[in-house]
């Protein structure tokens, strides 16, 4: 099976880039990054990625919640959330399937079984 | 014009209200014989300000009415009664009134509470969004250093890919830590609902799992358990505290459990007596080498924590007995708020 295509979406140009070399060295295509939501659909309809690991705060008019949502809507493909807090605070945002998430910095195993969960919910829809 | 909805019992003294106000300028905009009404109205109507009487027959009088009105309108008051009994005025100043006239009034004096009531109502919803532009702002700037703490620790964590030598590469993991255990403080901030306090227990929490993803390898085989009860901290004290903490795990998790050896490492806070807190970093491992004095070591971690126990101007003590245990005691006014879980509010406790 070939690996599992991400989108990263992330504000931070040079967070960004340090996560596509990470995730890369986890042996990830990881094509491109967005900066913004808008920019995230863009990449996502050009580049069909698997799954979309998402910043929630982002620049821009959109947060990430937001982006997620049209993504799921447009083009079926699940995202998953990044971020800084702790699993109760994740938890109680509230974000609702088929969204997960994990948290930053993100563990390569932990990544790897959401990604999978990810992908199998996904096609369970 | 400003608009006034008055409240009397009296038909004819609202009327000569209407005609007092209509003259001077004021847009009259509803008459309400009675508190019940005043509160219907004033919800219709949305008045700028209610002229409102005291006692007035039906379930809420003047003030009753009043306090609802304000609560849940924001909308000022100001008291014209025949009435100046302390029992009166003691209620009435519970609400905060813009103005308290007695009748018999004169029109001028009338005038007068009104506009200045009408000011101070300006004045205070300019301030009120004055505060709110402030905390946005500050949110902003937790935000923003936090943000520019995780761009420092991936600058070294993209400089560290062209690495290959096993001990610095090490010595850059363990900056990105304390970049990040920083960063996490002002993660914490902003998403705090004072923007002021740090909820301890939390941080600690995603501190330890930023350890336990750094050192994978032991971590699997330790356990991490978090003792912490309510307390928040200031930014000022929570910067050493996370850094010590910070060190003081890593050096648990990096000696304490060579070879194959598991156990717990224990992290919690507590309070001690009056304005004090006790932390304490303990592990199951081998034990904190003996003949080294950990406040004369060579290693950058202990040298951090010495200093920051000074900084915070605390004490630090190690027992040996079992394991490896730090006890740090800070004192110096350290702020912490205690939630009070049953009534669901957050309350200054000055222990």
């Amino acid at each position: 099976m070939a690996p599992a295509r991400i989108l990263i979406v992330e504000d931070e140009a040079i967070v960004a880039i340090d996560m596509q070399k990470t995730f890369q060295k986890l042996g990830y295509d990881v094509p491109a990054i967005a900066f913004s939501g808008e920019e995230a659909l863009r990449k996502t309809e050009e580049l069909h990625p698997d799954v979309v690991l998402m910043d929630i705060v982002l620049r821009g008019q959109m947060d990430g919640i937001e982006a997620a949502q049209k993504i799921h809507e447009r083009f079926g493909i699940p995202s998953i959330f990044m971020t800084g807090y702790s699993e109760e605070i994740v938890e109680q945002l509230n974000t609702g399937k088929p969204y997960l998430s994990v948290i930053k910095p993100v563990e390569k195993e932990k990544l790897h079984t959401t990604i999978l969960k990810a992908l199998e919910e996904h096609r369970g829809h | 014009m400003n608009k006034i909805l008055v409240v009397d019992d009296e038909a004819y003294i609202a009327t000569m209200l209407e005609e007092h106000l209509t003259s001077m300028g004021y847009d009259v905009i509803g008459k309400a014989s009675s508190g019940q009404k005043s509160v219907e109205m004033s919800r219709k109507l949305r008045p700028e300000l209610v002229l409102m009487d005291i006692v007035m027959p039906g379930r809420l009088d003047g003030i009753d009415a009043s306090q609802i009105i304000k609560e849940e309108l924001d909308i000022p008051i100001v008291f014209l009664t025949a009435y100046a009994d302390d029992k009166f005025i003691e209620r009435a100043k519970n609400i905060e009134p813009l103005g308290y006239i007695l009748k018999p009034f004169q029109k001028r004096e009338l005038k007068a509470v009104i506009e200045v009531a009408l000011f101070k109502k300006a004045a205070e919803k300019k301030l009120t969004a004055s505060l709110k532009e402030k905390e946005i702002l500050l949110k902003e700037i937790h935000h923003r250093v936090k943000n520019n703490m995780q761009v420092i620790s991936s600058m070294l964590s993209l400089q560290s890919q062209h690495i290959t030598d096993k001990a610095s590469l090490a010595m850059f993991q363990e900056s990105q830590n304390r970049i990040r255990a920083m960063a996490l403080i002002h993660e914490n901030l902003y998403t705090s609902e004072d923007l002021s306090h740090i909820d301890i227990a939390s941080y600690i929490h995603s501190l330890t799992h930023q350890l336990i993803t750094s050192y994978r390898t032991t971590a699997s085989r330790v356990n991490m358990d978090i003792a912490g009860t309510d307390i928040f901290l200031t930014i000022t004290t929570a910067i050493p505290c996370g850094l010590i903490i910070n060190e003081l795990v890593t050096n648990a998790l990096k000696h304490a459990f060579p070879k194959e050896r598991d156990g717990t490492i224990t992290v919690s806070m507590t309070p001690s007596t009056k304005d004090s807190l006790i932390l304490t970093v303990s592990d199951t491992g081998i034990g904190f080498p003996e003949g080294i004095d950990f406040r004369n070591t060579t290693t950058l971690g202990m040298q951090l924590v010495i200093s920051l126990v000074e900084q915070l101007d605390g004490t630090i003590t190690l027992d040996r007995s079992e394991g490896t245990t730090f006890t740090i005691t800070f004192r110096g006014g350290v702020q912490y708020k205690r939630r009070d879980i049953e009534n669901g509010t957050s309350t200054d406790t000055d222990r």
